[in-house]
């Protein structure tokens, strides 16, 4: 988790990462951000992030990306 | 049929009176009725290239939804493996094909002309295509509709005539927005009961599309286009003048007609997707782009950009650039190449023309430079003071994204890449108008000026209503009756006696019509 | 309030919105198919429809006309005030653009069958039996259902559901409309006749300065071909003779006076054709051809004749006997007596080539006064009675206006090498010095006086000195005379602008910049109103000649002062030959002058008469 918020916040400094609860909804993450933030948690964690998955429900929160990461994880 | 005329609004009476007295489940057959009609009134031969390609991605998106033949105890990864290499095998061909016949279409003759220039004769001869109605946004939205089929978002369409009422629901034919399938088709194939409040709204988005495309785009195209055809005699101040209204004209005619068109389409109960957000408000490029043409933005975004930009080829590029770079910078060279691309293909999509290109590379230059400076943007703005910075900030913001897209307008407006960089000379030179008759008074009499200013006035003010979550038709209806009735009148008789018994308004097709 | 009550509103308002396009249409009325009942200008819609908006102002005033004028624009010139005094009745001229005897024919049909006609006035032009004027089918063309037969439903829904661009271009015009002619408002409601103003005031002089001036309008024949259409012109002829002689009507026929290009266009074969098919017909005047065919001044262009002319022809119908009228005017055709084409171009022709010229030569003095220094405006008396008596002793004979205006209008002769005297401003000297001489040398002599300074010696109110002026009663007695016409140098309009309060001063009849064209119409018409009012209370005739202030001469003037009943205007150019036209009063317009001064020798003097004799 504190792994991801890092990423997050080397994405885009000045966010409020851990309370915002809509990341995608609100318009505060963007297509570029996602796309970065997307390429550095494929590194990080060895993941496979695809375009099926970037859904709000996924992105909203930290803490929703978080559930990604270890979801798509299990699946490796 | 022209969607300006008296006879676009008389087929929709008739239309609308046909699908609120039919039966409900024959309704979208109506709707298919009046689309096939309206398509064919445009010319058989396009219509012909509409049923193709309908056609073509029909039964090609059958084949991409079939559920995959399990063999016996086989492992679903496997399953899904071999699935996904069908799917692939069939969507990449039908995908080539369906862009090809956008390709050929559209791009043929400047591929030739190009072809023929660079070998310096006329070894090919110039072929002659009719460009089908609307062919850029349903060839789109018909490919969206595969990939979509092949990734398992939703069940293909089985019924042939439903999908053909998908890919040729009229209001959406003529300049889009590119609808999808997921949204779309369930309004059209469902069939509306009577709600006049879809009525009353619909007519209130025509009144106001029709207003914004006669009062002000075609007020201002005489000036636009003299300015466009005659450059090489006008002052640059004009030269920027006539970009800079050519953007306010862009908007108002494009947004106007799609104003018109979806408030034709609310008129039987069905909402198509928005395509402008208040996007002379934008406080930067990307945002810009996110306001403008949205539809358009949006298919790029989800078919496009991120299928590139999160491919394994890209990965790698990534961990190419981490070898190389700041990790900071690195992880930013896979999204900039992806964006650029983007804008590329926007500018190709506006039309064939080395000034098309130009203006995506214009576009996709400036958005990749924001995204790499966004972090040093970021820090400056943590110095600077929130509070008071943050309306200059603002301001700052829609100053210098409105000079970045007048500038753009430069190319796209232009017909040859030597004229928009003319056009830039003169402006940038301050060069003086080369021709001593010309004066801006012939275009822009008390008449017209003040005609222009008011209408300017309230688009903004309605733009600022809209910028703030107001929905400007919403409290209009809460207004009291005869506020309503007086300004209805006034609209109403400014569309009767200015636009549609006047013989002296000739209409302009749409912008977007004929890309 | 609901949705669907909203829908009902929406519905009102829309039913408005066309409620006010059509109110648009009916009030504005651009075509004059609702009566125009807001606006009235008939100038403008029978400008721009004249087939229709006629019909329905004559519809409205059946009872204010008798007599109708039927024609193309070759019936434009005949004026319904020349008819009604020779023929007595009211007339009203029914002309449209372009020739069309079969429209004609469904004319007279509705006018005689609709109201009690007296007489139908029927002018024939060379383009009757040539061709017939396309209907455009758009709007300024429509015909009156009235005429036609159409229903008025449709008829009325025409005009009513019309662009409202029509109404827009009405209401422009209105804001940018002036008293004299423009290009929208070129009728004159009352009469039916165009509005011609101001190409009755040009000055015409020599034949070769008119043609020099308007060479466009008189192409020379390049081709000859068969009239078109005279069997169908015929037709209409006999069926609207037919239709007066059941209702009771007098049919008369003209064939109008035809330009001699105009005439070569077409075979002698086919216009003899014509004629004599019109003589089988009915009896009828034919004025084509004649000397005045040779002359383009009688003339506007290639195919329209003036008012003058069209004057003529209405007098030689009537049997005016004291009017001027050309020779060989107006041949007797009938079914026992025809004559051809060719034998009357030759008797023009021969007519015109013994014809001769008269020019009036016009002297100008200023003041006469022995005891001021001789100068450009100062003569002494002993050598105004000396020029006087060269004048005569070179064979000159002094004539007055009267005597030029009779030539002019009445046809009789000025002697062999005339001249006329004139004396601007009005000076005392004019009456203590001059009159006398004029009287014992039997000459004749005008004098133009301005209004304000008549008795004066000191400018209007200031008190400043200035050079005596006669007064009106040393004016009434020179002029019972019977030697000395008593004319305008405006009333007001030569001031002096050392003296002058108003700024800007207005020392010539020109129009100032800064003033519009109305407000300088009105301003010319109060000085001709104050002239008048000055001469009639003082027991002279109101003037009927004008000298300009200065010499500064302008179009815009001569119209108005024409149109005010002014025969004469006159300038100060020496080297203008003051060429003069029988039967056209626009050849005494701008006649030029000699100034006489100190320094005037008399080989000066008498080159100048020659030039002009």
């Amino acid at each position: 988790m504190e792994k991801i918020l890092e990423i997050l916040e080397g994405c885009c400094p000045g966010v409020d990462f851990e309370t915002e609860t809509a990341l995608i909804d609100n318009g505060i993450l963007e297509s570029l951000d996602i796309v970065m933030i997307v390429g550095e948690l494929s590194d990080e964690f060895g993941i496979e992030i695809t375009v099926d998955d970037l859904t709000a429900e996924n992105f909203n929160s930290a803490e929703a990306i978080f559930n990604l990461v270890n979801k798509l994880k299990e699946e490796e | 049929m022209s969607v300006n005329g008296a006879y676009f609004l008389l087929f929709l009476l008739i239309s609308a009176v046909f699908y609120y007295a039919a039966p409900k489940k024959i309704r979208w057959f109506v709707l298919l009725c009046a689309s096939v009609t309206f398509y064919l009134l445009n010319g058989i031969k396009a219509g012909l290239y509409l049923l193709a390609t309908a056609l073509f991605t029909y039964l090609a998106s059958l084949l991409l939804g079939k559920k995959p033949s399990v063999a016996d105890g086989e492992d679903p990864a496997s399953v899904k493996k071999r699935d996904k290499r069908r799917k692939r095998a069939i969507l990449a061909p039908a995908l080539i094909i369906n862009f090809s016949v956008l390709g050929v279409l559209k791009y043929g003759g400047f591929f030739v002309t190009t072809v023929n220039t660079l070998i310096g004769r006329t070894a090919i001869p110039l072929p002659s295509f009719i460009l089908p109605l609307g062919i850029s946004f349903y060839i789109f939205q018909t490919s969206a509709y595969l990939i979509d089929t092949a990734k398992g978002k939703y069940p293909p369409e089985k019924n042939p005539l439903k999908y053909l009422l998908f890919v040729c629901w009229f209001p959406q034919m003529v300049q889009g927005p590119i609808n999808r399938f997921d949204l779309l088709s369930g309004q059209l194939y469902a069939g509306s009961p009577l709600d006049w409040e879809n009525i009353r709204t619909g007519l209130l988005r025509m009144i106001f599309g029709i207003l914004k495309k006669a009062a002000v785009a075609d007020a201002l195209a005489p000036f636009v286009a003299d300015v466009y055809s005659n450059y090489q005699s006008r002052s640059g101040g004009v030269i920027l003048l006539g970009a800079a209204l050519y953007c306010l004209q862009l908007y108002c005619d494009f947004s106007g007609g799609i104003d018109l068109l979806c408030g034709a389409s609310q008129l039987f109960g069905i909402k198509m997707s928005e395509n402008f957000r208040q996007p002379y408000f934008s406080t930067s490029l990307a945002d810009f782009w996110r306001r403008w043409h949205i539809s358009l933005g949006e298919w790029m975004k989800d078919y496009l950009f991120y299928p590139i930009a999160l491919s394994k080829r890209f990965a790698k590029i990534t961990k190419f650039a981490k070898k190389h770079m700041s990790p900071g910078s690195a992880k930013r060279v896979t999204p900039c190449i992806a964006t650029f691309i983007v804008f590329l293909a926007v500018g190709i999509w506006q039309g064939p023309g080395w000034q098309n290109i130009a203006y995506g590379i214009w576009n996709g230059t400036l958005m990749s430079l924001g995204l790499i400076w966004a972090p040093v943007g970021a820090r400056i703005r943590k110095r600077l003071n929130g509070r008071t910075a943050a309306v200059p900030l603002l301001i700052w913001g829609i100053i210098r994204t409105n000079v970045i897209v007048v500038i753009g307008r430069y190319f796209s407006n232009s017909s040859s890449l030597t004229q928009a960089f003319t056009m830039l000379g003169r402006t940038f030179s301050f060069a003086p108008s080369g021709d001593p008759k010309y004066t801006l008074a012939a275009y822009f009499d008390t008449f017209m000026t003040v005609r222009l200013a008011v209408a300017c006035g309230l688009l903004i003010f309605i733009s600022a209503l809209k910028e703030k979550g107001i929905d400007p038709i919403e409290s209009f209806c809460r207004k009291k009756w005869y506020v309503q009735f007086a300004v209805l009148s006034v609209c109403l008789v400014i569309i009767v006696i200015g636009i549609y018994a006047n013989s002296n308004y000739v209409p302009i097709s749409y912008v977007y019509e004929n890309v | 309030m609901n949705a669907k009550k909203w829908f009902l509103m929406f519905i009102s308002a829309l039913l408005f919105a066309v409620l006010c396009w059509i109110g648009l249409n009916v009030a504005v009325d651009p075509f004059n198919a609702f009566g125009d009942p807001v606006m009235d200008w008939g100038g403008y819609t029978q400008t721009l429809n004249p087939r229709n908006s006629k019909v329905t102002y004559v519809t409205k005033n059946f009872d204010k006309f008798d007599s109708y004028v039927i024609g193309s624009s070759n019936a434009a010139s005949y004026l319904p005030e020349t008819l009604n005094k020779s023929f007595g009745g009211s007339f009203y001229n029914m002309f449209h653009y372009g020739s069309d005897t079969a429209y004609d024919v469904k004319l007279v049909k509705y006018l005689t069958e609709n109201d009690d006609v007296k007489r139908i006035f029927l002018v024939l032009g060379m383009s009757e039996a040539n061709h017939v004027r396309k209907n455009s089918g758009d709007l300024n063309d429509k015909e009156n259902y009235r005429v036609t037969g159409e229903s008025p439903l449709s008829y009325y829904a025409a005009f009513a559901f019309a662009s409202p661009g029509h109404a827009f271009k009405k209401l422009k015009a209105r804001s940018e409309d002036e008293e004299l002619p423009k290009k929208a408002d070129v009728f004159i409601q009352e009469s039916g006749c165009y509005d011609k103003r101001i190409r009755d005031a040009e000055a015409i002089g020599t034949l070769e300065e008119y043609m020099q001036l308007h060479s466009d309008d008189f192409p020379a024949a390049n081709s000859k071909s068969e009239l078109a259409r005279i069997d169908e012109c015929l037709n209409d002829v006999a069926e609207i003779k037919r239709l007066c002689d059941i209702s009771g009507t007098t049919l008369t026929v003209v064939f109008t006076p035809v330009y001699i290009e105009q005439l070569e266009l077409f075979t002698d074969e086919s216009i003899d054709r014509l004629f004599s098919g019109l003589a089988n017909i009915t009896d009828y005047r034919n004025y084509s051809v004649s000397p005045i065919s040779f002359d383009a001044r009688y003339f506007y262009d290639l195919t329209h004749t003036r008012n003058a002319t069209a004057d003529m022809v209405i007098g030689a119908e009537a049997g005016e006997k004291d009017i001027y009228l050309p020779e060989h005017f107006g041949y007797e055709f009938s079914s026992s007596k025809i004559y051809s084409a060719a034998e009357m171009k030759n008797t023009a022709k021969d007519a015109i080539c013994s014809r001769q010229a008269v020019r009036v030569p016009v002297l100008l003095y200023h003041n006469t006064n022995d005891n001021s220094k001789q100068s450009t405006t100062n003569i002494h008396s002993d050598e105004l009675r000396r020029q006087i008596k060269l004048i005569k002793d070179n064979g000159y004979q002094f004539v007055s206006l009267e005597d030029v205006k009779n030539y002019v209008y009445r046809g009789i002769p000025l002697p062999e090498y005339p001249v006329l005297l004139t004396f601007d401003d009005g000076y005392s000297s004019n009456y203590s010095t001059a009159y006398p001489i004029i009287k014992e040398e039997g000459a004749k002599a005008t004098v133009f006086m301005i209004g304000c300074s008549a008795g004066k010696n000191t400018y209007k109110d200031t008190g400043k000195k200035m050079i005596p002026h006669f007064s009106i009663e040393e004016a009434v007695e020179m002029s019972q005379s019977g030697y000395v016409s008593i004319q305008s140098h405006t009333f007001d309009m030569h001031q002096y602008k050392k003296f002058e309060e108003n700024t800007p001063a207005r020392t010539s009849a020109n129009r100032f910049k800064e003033e519009s064209m109305d407000e300088y119409y009105n301003a010319v018409n109060s000085d001709i109103d104050l002239q008048n009012t000055l001469f009639t209370d003082g027991g002279l005739d109101e003037p009927y000649a004008f000298s300009f202030p200065k010499g500064k001469v302008n179009k815009t003037a001569d119209a108005i002062l024409v149109s005010r009943g002014y025969v004469f205007t006159f300038s100060t150019d020496k080297s203008r030959v003051n060429e003069i036209a029988p039967g056209l009063g626009q050849s005494l317009v701008d006649l030029g002058r000699y100034t006489v001064s100190s320094n005037t020798t008399d080989k000066q003097l008498l080159d100048y008469l020659a030039m002009n004799g």
